[in-house]
């Protein structure tokens, strides 16, 4: 029986971790220096899943966001899933949450998706308050605090994504 | 305009060579048809016709076939960059990869540049946030400090009040005392009570002075001062405390000039701080005050042949309440700090030099103009009338402050009557006369202030002298002729009504 791959996109503002929670998934590595994504970056790694199905995860790391690009949605064709990545430490990568999400379904309708709280070790400076969680529960948004620096969380989302990838099929 | 053949073939060398074209063909099911060679320099190899193309390219997986695919720049498998396009034509798909690493790098070069920019901006606002917080923080701090500050010295001036005014009557009944007991043991007794309800008033002053200075309640007040007759009452009240320890008190005073601007009391103040660590940190040998004055600097050197100080001693002394361990000498651990800080307020400053065991010379820098010699008061002419022609009218609350002052008063035989308050002062100065009016500034029914008010408004001319436990006089106390701080040094009291009723 061929594996099944599964395409999933990291979407979110630029700087926010999305490389780094890639490389953390794939090779269990994290790097301090920010190195920005240009175009897309294709990894992949392969997952059991809970009902020990193995599954191929196909990871696009899109370019971020930023004041000279904006989402490149031509990356996103054809993606199972997509996480979008929030840096909790930065307001405006907070406030960016529903357009970016309402972006990515205009190009994947309606395919699942996480929200991943990123940068969740940096306690002393988290500017995600509980306004915010109450703007993500209100929407019904999946989402986990994810660290790329100590690995929380990290693993166990991507498996999440893939669980409900292949529910949706 | 059409290209010549060779322009045409020029151009498709070029571009060849630039974009390193690839290809390759799969059908509707993903699976691989045919390929260029050329797929090897973007890490792709080993390839055989009718394999899964998804399992070799992973940006065809999630792929449909239906629609063209166009990818700008994609990080192939080699490390290169390169732009992906399909072309969907007869149930084939047509694959084409071209090297996008001049592009790749020129966006990488100017995204990183913006990123980082953006990233920096951002890091400074946030700083500067945080600073504006830390600010207010800081702002809030500070007037709970100031706030503190104040209680403080209310609770100072409060409780200096009720220290001094018991004081008053402790040391004023040991005068009055001395002079009824005649053999010596009790006089020495006396002498050392006396000696000791004056050290601890002299304690609570400091704690005072310090509060004040704190608080920015204290103010200088020049006059023109006799230098020489000010280092004379200094040195005679410190030879008690050096002939008491066996040292030599020596002064030697070089000033031309004969008045000098200074605020006599606060200047005394500081001499005597200093000497009186000098004496107190010195064993045996002698303490020197030498005062000079050059380009209206008022120098005073206090030098003892004491225990001296090392460099860390010398380093805290300014440190309010700090005292050296390894001295067990009595104080507050304030008097170097106040002295510094008066003489701050003077526009002065002062000077240590000091070695362990050999010593320690304090040099004060004091302000001080020369003054118009005939500008100082000088004692006033012996009274002219007896003193029971005099009749005082004493307005105060505290029964044994009264007491002593009517004993005192009529010892040196004035006439004396008594109020409780200011209501009663003004109900007496109605029907009967005075000559001087001596009264307390903190007084239930009517206080002193509000009592002197109306008598100068009511057109009451007689002057009016204050006593008071604080020194926090005002304005308003500008219509008094004088006022005394508790406790009473009679011997001031005396000189005052003399030089009042000469006048008078």
């Amino acid at each position: 029986m061929p594996l099944i791959k599964k395409k999933i996109c990291m979407i979110g503002d630029f700087a926010v971790g999305k490389t780094s929670l890639t490389q953390q998934f794939i090779n269990q590595v994290f790097s301090e220096q920010y190195l920005t994504t240009i175009g897309v970056k294709i990894d992949t790694k392969t997952i059991e899943l809970a009902d020990g199905q193995a599954c191929k995860a196909v990871v696009w790391d899109v370019a971020g966001r930023d004041s000279l690009t904006p989402l490149q949605t031509s990356y996103l064709m054809g993606a199972a899933a997509f996480m979008l990545v929030v840096d909790v430490t930065r307001r405006d990568s907070i406030d960016s949450m529903k357009f970016l999400i309402d972006s990515a379904i205009q190009k994947l309708s309606d395919v699942p998706f996480i929200v991943l709280l990123n940068k969740w070790d940096m306690t002393d400076e988290i500017v995600f308050n509980n306004e915010d969680q109450d703007f993500v529960n209100k929407n019904r948004w999946q989402f986990v605090y994810t660290s790329a620096k100590t690995g929380e969380n990290v693993e166990s989302a991507f498996i999440q994504l893939m669980e409900s990838t292949m529910k949706s099929n | 305009m059409t290209l010549t053949q060779s322009q045409t073939q020029k151009l498709k060398a070029l571009m060849l060579a630039s974009h390193k074209p690839a290809f390759f063909v799969v059908n509707k099911n993903m699976e691989l048809l045919e390929w260029s060679e050329d797929l090897e320099l973007y890490g792709f190899s080993g390839l055989t016709i009718g394999a899964d193309a998804t399992d070799i390219f992973d940006f065809l997986v999630g792929y449909d076939g239906e629609q063209e695919l166009e990818l700008p720049i994609v990080s192939m498998p080699s490390g290169v960059h390169a732009s992906v396009s399909t072309v969907v034509e007869g149930g084939q798909i047509n694959i084409l990869i071209l090297d996008a690493s001049h592009d790749f790098e020129q966006q990488y070069l100017l995204q990183q540049k913006a990123n980082d920019a953006q990233l920096y901006n951002m890091r400074m606002q946030k700083l500067m946030r945080e600073l504006v917080e830390a600010q207010k923080l800081l702002e809030h701090k500070n007037q709970q400090l100031a706030e503190s500050a104040r209680l403080q010295s209310r609770f100072m001036s409060g409780v200096s009040h009720e220290f001094r005014t018991p004081l008053t009557s402790l040391i004023g009944f040991t005068d009055v005392l001395h002079d009824k007991i005649s053999d010596q043991d009790s006089e020495e007794q006396l002498a050392i009570i006396k000696g000791s309800a004056k050290y601890m008033l002299s304690l609570v002053e400091n704690l005072l002075d310090h509060g004040r200075l704190d608080s920015s309640g204290l103010s200088l007040q020049f006059a023109s001062v006799d230098i020489r007759e000010l280092i004379t009452i200094i040195i005679k009240m410190l030879k008690p405390l050096t002939y008491s320890k066996g040292l030599q008190l020596v002064e030697k005073v070089d000033v031309p000039s004969k008045c000098l601007m200074i605020d006599p009391i606060r200047v005394q103040q500081c001499i005597i701080n200093v000497a009186n660590n000098a004496i107190k940190f010195t064993e045996s040998g002698q303490v020197a005050i030498n005062v000079s004055w050059q380009e209206n600097f008022l120098i005073v050197d206090v030098v003892d042949s004491g225990i001296g100080m090392t460099s860390e001693e010398l380093g805290s002394l300014f440190t309010a309440f700090w005292q050296s361990e390894k001295h067990n000498q009595p104080g507050t651990g304030l008097g170097m700090t106040i002295t510094k800080r008066l003489l701050e307020m003077m526009g002065g400053d002062l000077s240590i030099d000091s070695q362990p065991g050999h010593g320690t010379t304090v040099t004060l820098n004091i302000p001080a103009n020369s003054a118009e010699e005939n500008n100082v008061v000088e004692n006033m002419p012996f009274i002219q009338r007896a003193n029971d022609q005099y009749h005082i009218l004493l307005v105060e609350d505290d029964e044994d402050i009264a007491d002593l002052l009517i004993l005192k008063l009529s010892s040196w035989g004035y006439q004396v009557s008594h109020c409780v308050n200011g209501h009663e002062c003004i109900k007496w100065i109605g029907p009967n006369q005075a000559d001087l009016i001596l009264m307390d500034l903190s007084m239930p029914v009517l206080n002193g202030e509000d009592t002197l008010k109306y008598l100068r408004e009511t057109g009451c001319e007689t002057p009016v002298y204050i006593m008071s436990a604080k020194l926090l006089l005002d304005e308003s106390m500008m219509d008094a002729q004088g006022y005394f701080l508790k406790p009473i040094d009679f011997e001031q009291l005396s000189q005052t009504l003399h030089e009042a009723f000469a006048i008078v």
